[in-house]
């Protein structure tokens, strides 16, 4: 039995939990509690732990989602469950005070991952907050020496999510023909 | 738009030798105020427009290699060039024969666009001749608005904020359908400012391109890569595109990492991608479009031998992940 | 309930840091404590300064969070207490809250304090701070 590990990370509020609810097969295992940064976000509860959810494969093989805490008092998170990831997803809140800021933070503490092509970015809430673009993100990412798909999504619908995955994938098995070929 | 600029041939048949010869010393001067270049030529049935003397007929007569020529009758009273047929009377004066040479090239230029040769892909196939206008406008940044207009539909671009607009009432879908559609040339202009003026009292509000630009390059391409693309050429796609606001089809998605990770060939996206070449083509003029695609020359031929044969082989031992996504796809359904 | 929890953190704080200090003081097996909230934000401490105190109270949350997650999904109803036995000394989590205001105690003990000792100390530290806390 092989076990797979997708990483569902970036600030608090950017859509991490709402994710992985989407594409779970199992009611996802949340480490939700009573939100006390309001000046940070708005929203009621945040993940300070992880949040779980499963996806079974054929021979019993498994896909885990986790979904990290977005906020950086909690990178010790990111480490513990990035350990040993197929992949990570980067969600980015487009309404926040520094969207291309948040994105450096992820892809820097997840350089590793980023660098051998197994991430992706998904820009959120972009239909009211258009700016900063695709172009900038990814100029951003040039800049670090990183180079990222970064699409716009909303995590609410599930072929969003399904995209992200897709293209994170695809971009897998580019990475790895690649690689065999040199 | 201005016409292109070509040479014609004119030549005098069957008048008196006094006016052919004013004719032609008037072709001189005449040459520097016409839409079109003209020379005098001795062999009438090689010429576009020829002036004939005493009678002879006024209609037009296949020339020697097949295009239509213009008889402009001279024995006629009629001092001025008039809609159906060409009169030129004596005393001929020079801004007669302007008048004359300008309404014959205009004739000649309605008689060629039938009948154009192969490449004028512009005239017979409206979404090309759409996809072009487009690309042409945002290649130049322009900063002004421009009127794109086929099939009585009007789209105005702003290329240096690469967003466009219609008209208050009019459905962008709908218009932009009907100019992919339209079996004309799309014709571009930029507006004069009293145009702008009344285009903002209107209330229409600019929107991003790229979706518009996108549709443009896969509906467009008829199995052609955009001028300026080369069949041989490599190509390499500076970032993936924002799949999640453009439509894209598996295959698409399939050869997009290998566009990105290095330049590839026609042949190598076609393999990849499992898709047509017309597919490929499409692909590759939708990201030209949006300004993502880099053109790389042609390898040496030993090089693209060898990328040609093996694009996609992967030795088992390196595939790490790869083996699994296949089942994870197949639970998720992507 | 005459509460100062939910609107007071200033005070409240100053509650919570007054238990932890006699804590630590009273035992000498109890090498330091901090109380956070569930979201891993830092109400009161007092710890060595060779330990972070906004990166412990950040773990303490994700830990209490982590297994009050596991308590439910093993249907053994909510989590009270949290244990971590380590090599020469014991981490203590207990819940400590009021109300709505959702806190954590976590209290770090070394070998000379028994288990016994140390849940003793703990719950009844935990005792006072609410008791105070709610007013009572
Ligand atoms: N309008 C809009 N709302 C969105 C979009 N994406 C996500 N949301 C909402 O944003 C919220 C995200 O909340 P969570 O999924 O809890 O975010 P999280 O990343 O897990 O946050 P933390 O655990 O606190 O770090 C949810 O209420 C979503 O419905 C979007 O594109 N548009
Ligand atoms: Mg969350």
């Amino acid at each position: 039995m092989k076990e797979y590990k997708l990483i569902f990370t970036g600030r608090m509020g950017a859509g991490k939990t709402t994710a992985i609810a989407a594409i779970s097969e199992i009611p996802p295992v949340q480490t939700d509690v009573t939100n006390n940064d309001r000046p940070a976000h708005a929203k009621a509860t945040t993940t300070v732990a992880l949040d779980y959810g499963e996806v079974t494969l054929p021979h019993g093989d498994k896909l885990r989602l986790y979904g990290t805490p977005g906020q950086s008092r909690f990178d010790f998170m990111w480490k513990i469950l990035s350990e040993g990831a197929l992949g990570v997803i980067v969600l980015i809140d487009n309404s926040a005070p520094d969207p291309l800021a948040d994105m450096r933070e992820y892809l820097d503490a997840f350089r590793d991952i980023v660098s051998s092509s197994r991430a992706i970015v998904g820009v959120g809430r972009c239909d009211t907050h258009p700016v900063p673009g695709i172009d900038s993100f990814c100029e951003a990412a040039k800049e670090m020496a990183l180079s990222v798909p970064v699409m716009s999504v909303d995590v609410r619908r599930r072929e969003d999510v399904l995209l992200m995955l897709e293209v994170l994938f695809h971009q897998i098995e580019a990475a790895e023909a690649d690689e065999a070929l040199s | 738009m201005s016409a292109m600029l070509s040479t014609r041939r004119v030549a005098v048949s069957g008048a008196r030798l006094r006016s052919e010869l004013l004719f032609r010393s008037m072709l001189r001067v005449s040459n520097t105020r016409t839409q079109d270049t003209w020379t005098f030529c001795d062999a009438s049935n090689e010429a576009d427009v020829v002036l004939c003397g005493n009678g002879t007929p006024n209609e037009a007569v296949p020339r020697k290699s097949g295009a239509k020529q213009i008889l402009v009758d001279l024995s006629d009273l009629d001092t001025r060039v008039s809609g159906e047929k060409l009169r030129l009377n004596e005393p001929i004066r020079i801004t007669d024969v302007i008048a004359l040479l300008d309404a014959a090239s205009s004739r000649l230029a309605q008689r060629a666009r039938p009948q154009a040769e192969p490449q004028p892909a512009r005239a017979e196939n409206g979404s090309f001749a759409f996809a072009l206008a487009l690309r042409d406008l945002f290649a130049n940044g322009s900063p002004d608005v421009h009127g794109i207009e086929a099939n009585d539909q009007v789209l105005y671009v702003i290329p240096a904020s690469r967003s466009f607009f219609t008209t208050e009432s009019a459905d962008d879908e709908e218009t932009v359908s009907r100019l992919l559609l339209s079996a004309q040339a799309a014709k571009t202009a930029q507006l004069k400012r009293h145009q702008i003026r009344e285009l903002e009292q209107s209330g229409a509000l600019p929107k991003p391109i790229n979706a518009l630009l996108w549709r443009a390059g896969h509906e467009g391409s008829q199995g052609r890569l955009l001028p300026g693309l080369g069949e041989s050429d490599r190509f390499h796609l500076k970032r993936w595109p924002d799949f999640g606001k453009l439509s894209h089809t598996p295959g698409e998605l399939r050869l997009t990492p290998y566009l990105v990770r290095a330049p590839r060939t026609l042949d190598e996206l076609e393999t990849i991608g499992k898709i047509s070449r017309a597919e490929v083509c499409a692909y590759i003029n939708a990201c030209a479009l949006l300004d993502l695609i880099e053109v790389k020359a042609p390898v040496s031929q030993v090089g693209s031998v060898i990328a040609k044969t093996e694009p996609v082989v992967v030795k088992e031992k390196r595939k790490v992940f790869s083996g699994v996504l296949g089942s994870i796809r197949a639970i998720l359904g992507i | 309930m005459n509460t100062i929890a939910d609107k007071d953190y200033a005070a409240e704080a100053a509650v919570c840091q007054r238990h932890v200090d006699s804590l630590v003081a009273t035992h000498t097996g109890i090498r330091g404590a901090v109380i956070a909230t569930t979201d891993g934000f830092e109400i009161a401490a007092h710890v060595d300064s060779s330990v972070s105190v906004a990166k412990l109270a950040a773990m303490v949350s994700s830990l209490s969070a982590l297994s009050e997650a596991v308590s439910r999904e093993s249907k053994i109803g909510s989590s009270r207490d949290l244990m971590i036995d380590a090599e020469s000394g014991r981490l203590l989590l207990v819940d400590a809250s009021t109300g709505a205001r959702k806190r954590v105690l976590a209290v770090l003990c070394d070998n000379r304090e028994t288990l016994g000792q140390a849940l003793w100390a703990v719950r009844s530290c935990r005792e006072a701070i609410l008791r105070e806390l709610e007013g009572h």
